[in-house]
């Protein structure tokens, strides 16, 4: 609990002084990225729409970590999840909204599972390391989604390298609107309880966790290694997808070149700083999704170029994985 | 011998050491004054929760005490972590050492001093390589560098650990429980690796429940009890008996007990559990570890005791009846013979899960990576082997009163101060192997293999332990004991198997054969 | 579990606590200020789609708009930068709407009609000004759109004079490429129309070679694509394809082809083998509108249409370079032309 607030305050720190040191506006900066969530209904709904995001996607990684897995997959995961969606929204017959929404976010947790659940068969199987077959198979996937975008599915009437949209009856309510804040605020919110529920209450969960930890004492114990060598990893996958569609549905509404991207580091970002807990989870996300939109709106008020907005969020993730780095060494000591 | 030199400052002492845990309010240390001279052996003592673990912690700046300090070369200071004390020159090596699993046996020592960053140039790599060397050929003690660390056994991992005191030139060095055997060709023994350190003026101090280990290397030995010292004695002021009634604060009458012998019987009549017929294991035949032609079979309501050397065929014999290998890779496989066990004749390899359906139990040898998951509560590794019928109302979801009550009732069989929710890891390495007991042990098996269990335990532990063991065997669970204490075949098993490189060379009755027909058999092949 | 409960909730507090005092903090002074200032104050947001370095057209708009906010003394303008991601885009102009103290927001590209029309549907009384596109009807947005069949004739014409000049490097056959990034509707209705009836004018009979590379930053597909296009007859190249622009003029250089920069002036970029460009001054033109929307005079709504008459598209003429490596001949039919459309 202790380390989780002193790596919030850290981040926060660190933040605050590359915009300190960085912007030619120093106080006006500081102060808009402080205040960036709460500036306005738009900004606070946006703070929560990518906060939501990155909790469906954070949890994925952290019942992944604790299954003693790593998934470097996760941007190839959110897109082909996006894209899934996509594809089954423009290519399949118009469909009521309540049987339309469940079946596009089937078929991209389906896709997300499937995609990461390769890996850890291959893993399994093979003994290749699913750091580095999620990473490989992510880019491809990049690749792929960008062409179907780009390609088969463009809408040739747009200047946006985009497709059409999709139904209308296909999209998350509004919550608060002009904000982006839409439904998915409640598949997030049921993906957290569930996953905590899953993890520490369920037969799976306890199998999973148990193979993480220890997976000589789970094999001890019984408990497949293929299935858990597949399942934590799958999961991850199948949450990635699910962001992917959620952030179709309940915000962008149309596929639009690399519309995902960036989610899948962020949700390692938010696992890592989570630790184990779902509870940290939703902090994390809430932090992340925060220096998210205080980034954004101090580079909307003040003179703070793109890419310093890049450099502070690089920051932030090398902050993250060193600290969890040290934890390692402390370890061994 | 080596005799102290008193007229030295002590290398490290401690003064009046105080300390209770706040988590548990435990008190684990109440008044301890203990001094480390260069070029002593100094052993430490104690039963279970007699507070050597935590003494050494607080030697090595793993904890802070309450009260007391810690004085090192007559200098008092406040050591802020094992680091800190590594800096000083103190280093200890741990029962469960800590490396990071993913990392290779190289990395893991070099990662550990941060005058050696991971990212080396070539050159001080080199060197660093060298310096190993130099210390592995210096000691006699071998490492596959390039082994993931979570692929050792636990002799492995304590010998990396040492190796990486070493280099970093430890001129204290305390062994918590130590291996017999490090690893290396022919591994060298723990005993002379002390000596060895000793003659070169380092202070060793070893923690151990072993008094026969304890009085064959020490040239002082301090008893504590309870969280208290009950005094510094030289080997010729003390012998074995005095030293574990003072452990154990027990009457002299207590060490009678053993000899009684109470459930020696002949084998039962009934069919075999387990059958081993001509059994020969994949491997070269001069290998002491491969099994040769090995027959016998394990009946109902007896306790069948294996020793020998451990690599002799023990550690095989493990991993071939239980189809499990703990490090990586797969489970010593059958090159000629059967294993039947009940249903599961043709099975064999079979894997972990066949086994255990068809109502075995096994103690793994292997406490700290196979038999706990250390890092994760007491309940959760209570309910490894009944977790699914664990559930409540919901299908799936596990129920918490239940799985807490089971958690409680394997706690209460095995008398242990520790609650369900309690870090593996926070209890002493005792009670961790008397709730892996307790846990095979609930399962009320047909077959119950115990593999070395009672390393690390005191007597108390495993006289407690042995009289659960016999309650299942006169309810007619079939026992195997695979260890390499002679002393724990002799006192409580029925029939005694005698393995000498890889093959069966005697098996007899228990109450027939003494401490030395044994001995001369496990040690020279000699038959009885 | 209770323990860190507390910690947790202690923690909230604070943090909403810190939250208070930052936003009062930022409130306060910005209202004291705005009540003593005598003439309203007038905010202009530049959002720029991507990053104004290494990007002229983008750059011209920023520097365009930022001109004329300083003519005036109660107008500022903010430049800020959007980044590449397409997807982003919506999102980042909707927060500057959404915080409500730009009066104004200007950007630019094609695409940017669609964007910010969806915009103005949420934050009903904010004004557009878009350069480089086209919408008509929204009572908020004015748009300015180049004439892109008159640019890419303007490059046609010129190609069409070189593949059938004495040029070193044109050779027989009249054949002359154009790459495109993407497919789009200007690119399909109004580009390669235009660059094809320029080099017919120029030169009946001259074949244009098409090709695509699929994204607007692989340079190495580019020059691939150059490659392919030189071998295959092609001595004129027009590359309109961002950032694989550079691939195509290391393609041409190797090969020995011509390159016709677009948008803006590139003679620089490699003497002797970028021969021609046209220039769009975006710069002039934001400069022009953004003044009128400060004042008052900009028909919001409406949507214009430049090219050469207004002066806003032109072929650049003026450069040494040009003067240097084209013959004169090949100059003088080319100014010809310029000043037919001119009138």
């Amino acid at each position: 609990m202790k380390g989780k607030l002193v790596v919030s305050l850290l981040i926060l720190s660190l933040t605050t002084l590359l915009l300190a040191l960085l912007s030619p506006e120093p106080a006006e900066t500081i102060v808009r990225f402080f205040t960036g969530p709460f500036r306005n209904i738009y900004a606070f709904g946006s703070f929560l729409s990518s906060a939501l995001l990155l909790v469906i996607a954070g949890t994925g990684i952290s019942i992944c970590f604790r299954g003693g897995q790593f998934n470097l997959g996760g941007e190839g995961q959110v897109y082909s999840g996006a894209a899934a969606s996509l594809t089954a929204a423009l290519l399949l017959p118009l469909m009521p909204g309540f049987i339309a929404k469940p079946l596009l976010i089937a078929a991209a947790m389906i896709t997300g599972f499937l995609i990461a659940a390769l890996s850890g068969w291959l893993r399994h199987r093979f003994s290749i390391h699913e750091l580095i077959s999620s990473y490989l198979t992510s880019g491809a996937l990049v690749f792929f989604c960008d062409f179907l975008i780009s390609g088969p599915l463009r809408d040739e009437e747009s200047f946006l390298i985009a497709t059409q949209r999709i139904p209308g009856a296909y999209t998350l309510a509004q919550l608060l609107p002009p904000s982006p804040l839409h439904s998915g605020i409640f598949i997030a919110a049921a993906v957290a309880a569930a996953s905590h529920i899953f993890l520490h209450r369920s037969v799976w969960g306890y199998r999973l966790r148990m193979f993480g930890e220890q997976s000589t004492f789970a094999r001890f114990g019984g408990i497949s290694p293929r299935t858990y060598r597949i399942m934590p990893i799958g999961i991850s996958g199948a949450l990635y997808g699910l962001a992917g569609a959620v952030a179709l549905l309940g915000i962008h509404y149309r596929g639009i070149q690399g519309f995902t991207a960036g989610l899948g580091w962020n949700g390692i970002a938010v696992a890592l700083i989570a630790g184990t807990s779902p509870v940290m989870t939703l902090y994390a996300a809430l932090l992340v999704a925060y220096i998210e939109i205080g980034i954004s709106s101090a580079m909307a008020g003040a003179a703070v170029t793109y890419d310093l907005g890049l450099i502070v969020r690089g920051a932030i993730l090398i902050v993250v994985t060193l600290k969890v780095l040290k934890r390692k060494q402390e370890e061994l000591l | 011998m080596i005799s102290p030199r008193s007229s030295d400052v002590p290398a490290l002492s401690c003064r009046n050491i105080a300390k209770t845990y706040e988590s548990n309010h435990v008190t684990a240390c109440r008044d301890i004054s203990i001094d480390l001279h260069a070029g002593e052996i100094h052993c430490i003592l104690g039963e279970n929760g007699a507070g050597k673990s935590t003494l050494m912690r607080i030697l090595t700046g793993d904890q802070r005490p309450d009260r007391g300090s810690v004085i090192i070369q007559g200098e008092t200071a406040s050591l802020s972590s094992p680091h800190d004390a590594l800096k000083r020159g103190i280093g200890m090596i741990h029962q469960q050492s800590n490396c990071i699993a993913e990392l290779t046996v190289w990395e893991n020592i070099i990662l550990g001093a941060e005058e050696l960053p991971l990212v080396l140039p070539v050159t001080a790599q080199g060197r660093t390589r060298k310096a190993v060397d130099r210390i592995c050929s210096t000691y006699g003690l071998s490492l596959p560098y390039r082994k993931i660390a979570s692929k050792l056994d636990s002799s492995g991992i304590q010998t990396a650990a040492l190796v990486s005191l070493l280099l970093r030139n430890v001129q204290v060095l305390i062994f918590d429980e130590p291996h017999t055997l490090f690893s290396g060709t022919p591994p060298p023994l723990f005993t002379d690796l002390a000596g060895t350190f000793a003659r070169e003026g380092k202070a060793v101090a070893v923690v151990t429940h072993n008094l026969e280990t304890a009085f064959s290397i020490a040239s002082r030995i301090t008893v504590l009890r309870r969280g208290a010292s009950m005094g510094t004695f030289l080997p010729q002021e003390i012998d074995i008996k005095g030293a574990s009634r003072l452990m154990m604060g027990l009457p002299p009458q207590f060490e009678a007990a053993p000899e009684t012998r109470p459930h020696r019987r002949a084998p039962s009549r009934q069919s075999p559990v387990m059958t081993l017929d001509q059994v020969t294991t994949e491997g070269d035949p001069d290998n002491p570890s491969v099994l040769k032609d090995v027959s016998f079979s394990v009946h109902p309501g007896e306790i069948l005791a294996c020793v020998g050397i451990k690599e002799h065929g023990l550690t095989t014999l493990e991993g071939l009846i239980t189809s499990f290998a703990s490090g990586r890779g797969d489970p010593p496989r059958l090159a000629g013979g059967t294993v039947q066990f009940d249903g599961l004749s043709c099975g064999y390899p079979a894997d972990l899960e066949d086994f255990r359906k068809a109502g075995g139990a096994y103690v793994p040898s292997d406490r700290l990576v196979t038999g706990t998951a250390v890092r994760c509560s007491v309940t959760d590794n209570a309910m490894l082997h009944v977790h699914k019928n664990l559930t409540g109302s919901i299908p799936g979801i596990i129920a918490r009163d239940k799985a807490l009550s089971y958690a409680r009732k394997l706690i209460k069989d095995v008398s242990i101060h520790a609650r369900p929710e309690d870090v593996m890891l926070s209890l002493s390495g005792g009670n961790i192997q008397k709730l892996i007991a307790a846990r095979e042990l609930a399962l009320n098996p047909k077959l119950l293999i115990a593999c070395e269990i009672t390393w690390g335990l005191d007597i108390m532990t495993q006289e407690f332990l042995f009289s659960r063991i016999e309650e299942l065997r006169s309810s007619g669970t079939a026992v195997l004991l695979i260890t390499s204490e002679t002393d724990i075949a002799l006192a409580h098993s029925t029939r005694t198997a005698m393995f000498y490189r890889g093959r069966l060379s005697c098996i007899a009755d228990t109450s027939k054969v003494t401490a030395d027909q044994i001995g001369d058999v496990i040690l020279g092949g000699a038959s009885i | 579990m209770k323990f860190s409960g507390i910690t947790l909730k202690g923690r909230m507090i604070a943090f909403l606590a810190m939250l208070t005092i930052m936003v009062l903090a930022a409130e306060t002074p910005a209202a004291a200020g705005r009540a003593e200032e005598p003439q309203q104050r007038y905010r202009i947001a530049v959002f720029i789609p991507g990053v104004t370095a290494g990007s002229p057209i983008y750059d011209m708009l920023a520097r365009g708009a930022q001109r004329a906010a300083d003519e005036f003394d109660h107008v500022t303008a903010n430049i800020i930068e959007g980044g590449t991601n397409q997807g982003e885009w919506t999102g980042k102009i909707s927060s500057i709407a959404a915080q409500g103290d730009h009066d104004l927001i200007v950007t630019s590209n094609p695409a940017m009609p669609e964007i910010v029309n969806e915009i103005s549907q949420r934050f009903t009384t904010q004004k557009f000004i878009v350069m480089d596109g086209h919408l008509e009807g929204n009572p908020n947005i004015y748009t300015l759109r180049y004439d892109q069949y008159q640019q890419a004739y303007l490059a046609g014409y010129f190609a069409g004079l070189v593949t059938a000049s004495s040029m070193d490097h044109s050779r027989s056959g009249l054949r002359i490429g154009l790459i495109a990034g993407q497919e789009y509707p200007d690119m399909n209705r109004s580009i390669l129309p235009g660059y094809r009836d320029g080099a017919q004018d120029a030169a009946p009979g001259t074949a244009v070679d098409f090709r695509v590379v699929g994204n607007w930053y692989d340079a190495s597909k580019g020059k691939e694509l150059a490659r392919e296009m030189i071998s295959a007859g092609a001595d004129v190249l027009l590359p309109i394809s961002g950032g694989a622009n550079y691939g195509v003029l290391e393609a041409a250089i190797e090969h020995n082809a011509y390159v016709i920069w677009y948008d803006t002036s590139g003679y620089y970029k490699a003497p002797g083998v970028v021969i021609g460009s046209t220039e769009l001054l975006q710069d002039e033109a934001t400069y022009m509108k953004v003044k009128a929307a400060v004042l008052g005079e900009l028909p919001f709504g409406s949507a214009e249409t430049v090219g050469v008459e207004e002066g806003f598209v032109r072929f650049v003429s003026d450069d040494p370079l040009f003067e240097a490596h084209v013959p004169e001949e090949v100059r003088n039919r080319m100014m010809e032309r310029i000043s037919q459309m001119q009138q």
